[in-house]
């Protein structure tokens, strides 16, 4: 009997409404989610701001290109063959970029593999047969035809 | 009486090249400007010709004249005074300084649409990215006949992927009305343009007109 009362005592005691336990539940679970999404972006942030901070070999190149760019006369700052920059009849690349490192890759590998001059042929022919003869002739001595103008010129007298 | 112009590639002596033909224009902003040029001083491959200019140096490119520039900046005023989400002293600090600047974020991938405004003695260029390594020589593709078009281009789509459906949203009237939802996208690491072409189909006008219809959401 005396464990019976003290049962229901601890039931009473124990018994919570469940629809205000329901609501309190849920708003915590509101607010964890809100601090963990925070915390998210904070962390997020927090590294990258410790990547940006962290010195790197490559900061320091760019920086000391920079310095070294500086000690240089005006004169020596300036690049050569300035009249070649407007010519139309030159191969001309453009490149825009903020990345030294990458910008001499693209450079480098460009005029590396520009190896090969061409050769220009003008002949006077006077039927298919000779063209067709010379590009025999070409292919003999093996040099590759990269390809070729077919020009008729009617000359009026 | 035939004549004919016979081009042919020289395969007895490879080795003779011709780089004081190639010209390389590179545009960089304005805290590389020292560095990059400085290095293409020191490390000038061969016999080509440099020239480095800075993106800031362009006047000519402001937000009057470019729609993306007044968009960038009218974007940037309206989350400096409207954005809620000012709480991180850090992060707001960081941004603010980042949309003072809309030119860095932006301009120099912009700048490819105004190719003849950067060059405008020039009648042909190759646009190259600065992600791509040259494995080939390059000057056959200043003989190609563009037919009248003013960019040439590797196509990059399959069957299904890289096509306008993918980057274009044909929902809209405006897009569904001009574009074609199957057109082929392509490779913008390496592109030839017709900058006369270009000048003569202006091209830059079209570009703005689309570009103010758009709606930055950065």
């Amino acid at each position: 009997m005396k464990s019976m009362s003290a049962l229901l005592v601890e039931a009473r005691e124990k018994h919570y409404e469940n629809a205000v336990m329901i609501k309190k539940l849920r708003a915590m679970l509101q607010s964890t989610e809100d601090n963990a999404r925070m915390l998210k972006k904070q962390s997020t942030f927090l590294s990258q701001l410790a990547a940006k901070t962290v010195p790197k070999g490559l900061h320091c190149f760019s920086m000391r290109l920079t310095v070294e760019y500086h000690t240089l006369s005006s004169a020596e700052q300036e690049f050569e063959r300035k009249e070649k920059l407007e010519d139309p009849d030159l191969y001309h690349y453009a490149l825009f970029s903020d990345n030294i490192l990458a910008a001499a890759v693209v450079v480098n590998s460009t005029i590396l593999n520009a190896k090969v001059q061409y050769l220009w042929i003008i002949t006077k022919l006077f039927s298919t047969h000779d063209t067709d003869l010379l590009v025999r002739c070409l292919y003999f001595f093996s040099i590759e035809y990269y390809y070729y103008y077919y020009y008729h010129y009617y000359i009026l007298n | 009486m035939h004549v004919l112009l016979l081009k042919a590639r020289k395969l007895i002596s490879p080795v003779s090249q011709e780089p004081e033909k190639h010209v390389f224009h590179i545009v960089t902003d304005k805290l590389n400007y020292g560095a990059m040029k400085m290095w293409f001083l020191a490390n000038l491959p061969g016999d080509a010709t440099i020239e480095v200019q800075n993106v800031d140096d362009f006047k000519w490119l402001n937000s009057s004249y470019c729609p993306v520039l007044k968009q960038l900046e009218s974007s940037s005023m309206k989350d400096y005074y409207f954005k809620a989400d000012q709480t991180n002293p850090l992060a707001a600090g960081t941004s603010n300084l980042k949309y003072r600047n809309p030119k860095y974020l932006s301009m120099l991938n912009h700048l490819r649409f105004y190719l003849p405004e950067v060059f405008p003695k020039l009648d042909k260029i190759l646009f190259l990215d600065d992600d791509i390594v040259v494995q080939k020589d390059l000057t056959p593709l200043w003989d190609i006949d563009l037919n009248g078009n003013v960019n040439g281009a590797v196509e990059t789509c399959g069957a299904s992927f890289h096509r306008f459906d993918k980057y274009l949203n044909f929902s809209n009237p405006l897009i569904s009305e001009n574009f074609d939802p199957n057109a082929c996208g392509w490779a913008y690491g390496m592109n030839v343009f017709d900058l006369k072409q270009w000048k003569k189909e202006d091209i830059t006008g079209i570009y703005h007109r689309w570009q103010s219809l758009v709606s930055l959401h950065t």
